[in-house]
């Protein structure tokens, strides 16, 4: 079919444009061809607007983009580039089960969709920024009568228009430029309302198979629906197991649910001793106390530096800049430090004393322990704390005796 | 939310102690020398008080140090230094504490009924005014910075002590 082709240059326009888009849907890795073929799917259905003529209805109804920019945008694909940070998106989930999908896409009102226009980079052609610029026209163009027809149709009907294409093109993979945060799923609403609804189905997608592109994007999209938190892509599309619940609601709780625990894996691993505890209330007893003793050891070093610190100098910032700057310190600066350590003798009396741990520490500084105390320093400073010093008798967890 | 702002292993942790180390020795060193310039009290009452000031303070300079370390890229480290600089205006314009609208999201689908997450949002900077998947984002990230901050601390009371 000649529409057909135009279709998919239809279809490959609305993919790469964000401003309809529908975040939602989006198949997060697969390529905006895959999308793209499934969109030709439904291109029968599809306005497909002449050249320049404005496809989006007033009622907000997305979606096309003149055939005649499709060169334009033939390859670009699915890079959407844009800052498309438009609310009145919601993120589509979609649905896999027997064909009862009931995920809508709410695309904002023209006028939304006006503002939206500048915000995309990637459509660098004016001509599409033409054809956008006439979003907010109500009348729509009767140039293009089957297609408004169509279009209409979708509008006025659109349970019967179960199109892939409309999850192609709302699922088009906004390539992680998107800052959509929310996953949001409605229900049908009106259609006469500012925002239009559509509904998918893939199963419809995959049955139509005209394109195998299609098929391949529906398997993709099958994968991805856990896999796309890793990505960068900020959609998540996420498809209900057999056996779930497809309602809207439930698939938004479990994206926000295994987000969640996959946080809650992550913090397991960071706080140690973790590691046996399943279960999300005693995670998180765990980690407020973790973080709790970790604000108290903050504390009580406070305090120490408090009574310990009150004769170090200047000479302490000399040599860490020197230890910074140069890779090995100088001794020159070591020594500078002598004199101002050896004033912290008389607080060696103080609870202190015990993490006194270089040999030396009852004679003066001799150049050994000064280097010592460089080298260490350098140590704190670049190598990472988790060495622990050659000299000292306490390590790093010496304190920890102490403190707790 | 981002998915980008997943949790990572510190990128270098390396640096962030590096950076902590430097601001927050020099901190202290601000500290001694404002200090040094006030003849110390003899009375051994304020003395006391003296010394809880100033571990306050230290612990405020090591807050301080890591937030800035961090940089504004995380939220709790923007908490931090928005406090910080709000406690430094109130004290030069001596004005009465603006109190800092926390807004707890109220999110019907809690999944905890214990409190707890309420709990980690006190602990956390800033944490009052994010979902619980970006508390818990922030949750870890903190984690890891208090343990960097821990561990300097510990090195350099280590040496000066000594």
């Amino acid at each position: 079919m000649g529409s057909e082709e135009m279709g998919d240059r239809v279809f490959q326009h609305r993919n790469s444009s964000n401003i309809l888009n529908c975040p939602s849907s989006v198949m997060a890795t697969t390529s905006i061809s895959d999308n793209v073929a499934g969109m030709s799917i439904c291109s029968e259905s599809m306005f497909k607007p002449p050249n320049g003529i404005d496809p989006f209805y007033s009622s907000g109804w997305d979606p096309v983009i003149s055939g005649d920019q499709s060169g334009n945008f033939g390859n670009s694909s699915m890079v959407l580039q844009n800052e498309f940070t438009n609310p009145n998106y919601p993120v589509l989930l979609e649905n896999q089960t027997m064909g009862s999908s009931s995920h809508l896409v709410h695309f904002p009102s023209d006028s939304g969709l006006v503002g939206m226009v500048p915000k995309i980079p990637s459509f660098g052609s004016g001509s599409f920024s033409d054809i956008v610029s006439s979003f907010g026209h109500s009348n729509f163009p009767q140039n293009n009568g089957a297609g408004v027809q169509n279009a209409v149709k979708n509008v006025e009907d659109p349970q019967d228009h179960r199109q892939d294409s409309e999850n192609g093109v709302l699922g088009a993979s906004p390539n992680g430029k998107r800052k959509r945060k929310n996953v949001e799923v409605e229900k049908q609403k009106d259609q006469t309302g500012d925002t239009v609804e559509l509904q998918k189905e893939y199963d419809e997608k995959k049955n139509v198979g005209s394109n195998s592109r299609g098929r391949q994007a529906v398997k993709e999209a099958k994968d991805n629906s856990s896999g796309a938190e890793a990505s960068k892509e900020n959609y998540i599309h996420v498809r209900a197991k057999r056996g779930q619940a497809t309602n809207s609601h439930s698939l938004a709780e479990r994206v926000r649910r295994e987000r969640i625990s996959e946080r809650m894996r992550l913090l397991q691993e960071l706080v140690p001793g973790c590691n046996k505890i399943t279960g999300k209330a005693v995670m998180l007893d765990e980690i407020i106390n973790y973080v709790q003793s970790l604000q108290q050891q903050v504390e009580f070093l406070s305090m120490k530096l408090a009574t310990v610190n009150p004769e170090l100098n200047v000479d302490i910032e000399r040599l860490l800049s020197k230890d910074i700057l140069h890779s090995r310190g100088s001794n020159a600066t070591a020594l500078g430090i002598g004199p101002g350590l050896n004033s912290s003798h008389p607080f060696q009396g103080l609870p202190q004393g015990t993490l006194n741990a270089f040999p030396g520490t009852a004679p003066p500084f001799h150049s050994l322990p000064q280097n010592l105390w460089n080298n260490e320093l350098q140590n704190i400073l670049q190598n990472g704390f988790d060495s622990s010093p050659s000299v000292g008798s306490l390590g790093p967890n010496g304190l920890s005796k102490m403190e707790l | 939310m981002k998915t980008a702002n997943c949790k990572n292993p510190h990128t270098n942790p390396t640096s962030i102690k590096t950076r902590f180390a430097l601001r927050f020795l020099r901190a202290i060193n601000n500290l001694n020398n404002n200090n040094n310039s006030t003849t110390p009290p003899l009375n051994s009452h304020s003395a006391a008080a003296d010394k809880r000031k100033r571990c306050r303070a230290i612990r405020a300079a090591a807050y301080a140090s890591m937030a800035s370390a961090v940089g504004p890229n995380k939220a709790w480290s923007r908490a931090v230094l928005r406090k910080i600089r709000n406690r430094m205006k109130e004290t030069i314009k001596k004005s009465t504490r603006a109190g800092t609208a926390t807004v707890r999201e109220s999110n019907p689908r809690n999944e905890l009924s214990f409190g707890q997450e309420n709990e980690l949002r006190e602990l956390v900077p800033g944490g009052e005014a994010m979902d619980f998947c970006r508390l818990l984002n922030e949750t870890g990230h903190y984690i890891q910075c208090l343990r960097a901050q821990v561990q300097v601390m510990r090195k350099i009371l280590h040496y000066s002590s000594t």
